[in-house]
């Protein structure tokens, strides 16, 4: 199930050109992300990361360029491919976007339900498994999303996000909304589950703490394009004034 | 849509190499879960005191796999057997290790109520639902007594749009309706006259009954159902979104801002569309008669005054503002109620629709019931 190994590019994008509404978003943007990394997509507001990353998860389809996601061309995706290529990815959406009407643990059980044969009995299990995999309580599976705070909100959506276990990760944001504390906690459990679960992660976040802790590699958008990709070191020793401004900013940390 | 790839084939996952030796061997992923879970469950322990299993042949695992593997192991040892797991390569040790450091805590499940308990919680439960809507029609009344002392503070401009949405877009539905029950009255009502030669009473009745009953009746009902629903979405919306705690912080008063704007639009507006439906009922009653039942426009025109009197067009018009309070109560009411998440507020759109036309009704009855009692 695992090809990432023999694939070392999970996600490859190809002249990826879009416009929205006649604003162009994106102008030539290519980059390859490569297998069992932690990659950070990073960018001012309105530099179209989050454009980018619905794009990767097709919810969204670019005006012209190729990307391809675990090998597959999207362009050129079936709805059965689809279907099969979506179980293989996760994502945590920056408010969690959990079914409100639902339990933590029904949230969890969700997908175990839709994408697989399992008897309630080891559906039940493996949600429990993933609540704890992610530092909750087995009380807080019994709750609603609207009874939680927003950092336990955040893990729950990860857990849910990792139920099926996908070989790749999206995360948008997963700091936003928590308190330094919490944050932290956050990466150390987001690091901790990437290196035991072999994940390629993928996250948008404006967290430079976040970036230092946990990113292999940095892809910064500005001007419409690719302003900087490749190690976090290097790209942090960028000439290049957006990167020099998001790293070395006021706001930048007093290591960097 | 199911996973395919359930259906390729593997080697059974646990082979016994020799007594007391297991071999793990294939893919004990997500997609095998539901069968090596089968095949876990079938498994006869063999007698000899220790077993071994060797993972070795594993050639994939995911937590699914990982977390059977160590229910199986914990199986064997709570059924008094010495297990021991050995060969897990390092990337697929490190996942077990994961796994067995988070065994899942069973989740306590909601605890059994006996129906006779339940039945009583549900008791106190309604009855604390209708103080409360009495509570908020007071704190309402209160509002409102408050405001005509501060008239410049009413929301003028939100009553009009709320005329407009109300009233004035309504009119082409509660006209077509109105009309066309005017016409199955006359139908039903005059092939019974016309058996009697009474043919002309079909003003009398198409005029009564829908400026008494039908008119009022059939009005409320659709303004429940397309104004009430839309009021108790507005503000439970509201509520799940904090804004109504954005408006006390503030320092407002929601049902000032909310609910009075509202109830001074259907309390104009309900009277008027009554009017406009008594207006329609009658034109559509008069049509089916022409064609029907040889009464002309003229003949039915002047008999008309004769039959509806001024008592049972007000009687059936003071009814209109009673439907109005009924509507714009319930529908905030449930919007307030609401809480948590988005099906709530669908559910509580539903119940705002459904208690608005059952109180409606009810009133309406005992409109009846108090009419007749005091003989008009």
């Amino acid at each position: 199930m695992k090809e990432s190994a023999s694939h070392p590019n999970v996600i490859e994008l190809r002249r990826v050109h879009t416009r929205l509404g006649g604003t162009q978003i994106h102008e030539d943007i290519n980059m390859a992300i490569r297998a069992n990394e932690v990659t950070a997509l990073v960018g001012g507001s309105g530099t179209g990361k989050s454009t980018l990353l619905r794009a990767m998860l097709m919810l969204l389809r670019p005006t012209s360029g190729s990307i391809k996601v675990l090998g597959q061309e999207l362009a050129a995706i079936d709805d059965q491919g689809l279907h099969l290529l979506r179980r293989r990815i996760g994502m945590l959406f920056q408010y969690s976007a959990l079914f409100s009407g639902m339990t933590i643990l029904e949230n969890i059980a969700f997908p175990f339900k839709e994408h697989t044969d399992l008897s309630p009995k080891m559906i039940r299990e493996l949600s429990c498994l993933k609540l704890g995999l992610v530092g909750l309580a087995a009380e807080v599976g019994a709750k609603y999303p609207s009874e939680l705070s927003g950092g336990m909100r955040k893990r729950a959506g990860l857990a849910r996000a990792l139920a099926l276990d996908p070989e790749l990760l999206f995360l948008d944001e997963p700091t936003s909304g928590l308190d330094p504390v919490s944050a932290s906690a956050l990466d150390d459990l987001i690091l901790e589950l990437q290196h035991s679960l072999a994940l390629t992660v993928l996250m948008v976040t404006h967290d430079l703490d976040s970036i230092w802790k946990m990113a292999d590699r940095v892809a910064m958008l500005g001007r419409g394009t690719l302003v900087a990709f490749g190690g976090l070191k290097e790209v942090a020793a960028s000439p290049d004034p957006l990167v020099r401004s998001f790293f070395h900013g006021d706001r930048g940390p007093k290591n960097g | 849509m199911k996973d395919q790839a359930d259906q390729r084939k593997q080697p059974p996952p646990l082979h016994s190499t020799a007594e007391g030796h297991l071999l793990c061997q294939g893919e004990w992923t997500l997609a095998f879960a539901a069968a090596i879970e089968n095949d876990l469950e079938k498994f006869v322990w063999p007698p000899a005191p220790a077993i071994s299993i060797e993972a070795s042949g594993l050639k994939q695992l995911d937590t699914a796999g990982a977390w059977l593997l160590f229910r199986f192991a914990e199986k064997g040892r709570r059924a008094g057997k010495e297990v021991t797991l050995s060969g897990l390569s390092a990337k697929h040790a490190s996942l077990f290790e994961l796994v067995s450091a988070h065994p899942p805590a069973q989740a306590a499940s909601p605890a059994y109520i006996n129906p006779l308990a339940r039945l009583g919680m549900r008791a106190v439960e309604e009855g604390s639902t209708a103080l409360q809507f009495l509570s908020f029609t007071g704190e309402t009344a209160l509002a409102s007594v408050r405001m005509i002392s501060s008239a410049q503070r009413f929301r003028w401009r939100d009553m009009a749009a709320n005329i407009e949405s109300a009233g004035f877009q309504a009119l082409p539905i509660i006209g077509l309706l109105t009309f066309l029950i005017g016409v199955v009255i006359s139908y039903q009502g005059g092939v019974q006259l016309q058996q009697y030669g009474a043919s002309i009473y079909i003003t009398d009745l198409v005029a009564l009954s829908m400026t008494r009953e039908f008119a009022p009746l059939i009005t409320a009902i659709l303004v429940a159902g397309r104004t009430g629903s839309a009021y108790t979405a507005q503000i439970a919306t509201m509520q799940v979104t904090e804004e109504i705690d954005a408006i006390r912080v503030l320092g407002l008063d929601p049902v000032e801002l909310l609910v009075l704007p509202k109830l001074a639009a259907l309390l104009i507006v309900m009277p008027l569309l009554t009017l406009y439906a008594d207006f329609l009922g009658i034109l559509g009653g008069m049509l089916m008669a022409g064609l029907m039942l040889d009464v002309s426009s003229t003949a039915f025109l002047q008999r008309l005054p004769a039959a509806l009197t001024m008592e049972s067009y007000l009687i059936g018009i003071s009814k209109a503002p009673v439907f109005a309070v009924i509507i714009v109560m319930v529908g905030c009411y449930q919007g307030f109620m609401a809480k948590g998440s988005a099906e709530n507020v669908g559910a509580r759109t539903t119940s705002s629709v459904v208690l608005a036309i059952f109180l409606v009704i009810i009133a309406d009855a005992l409109f009846s019931i108090v009419f007749s009692w005091i003989g008009i």
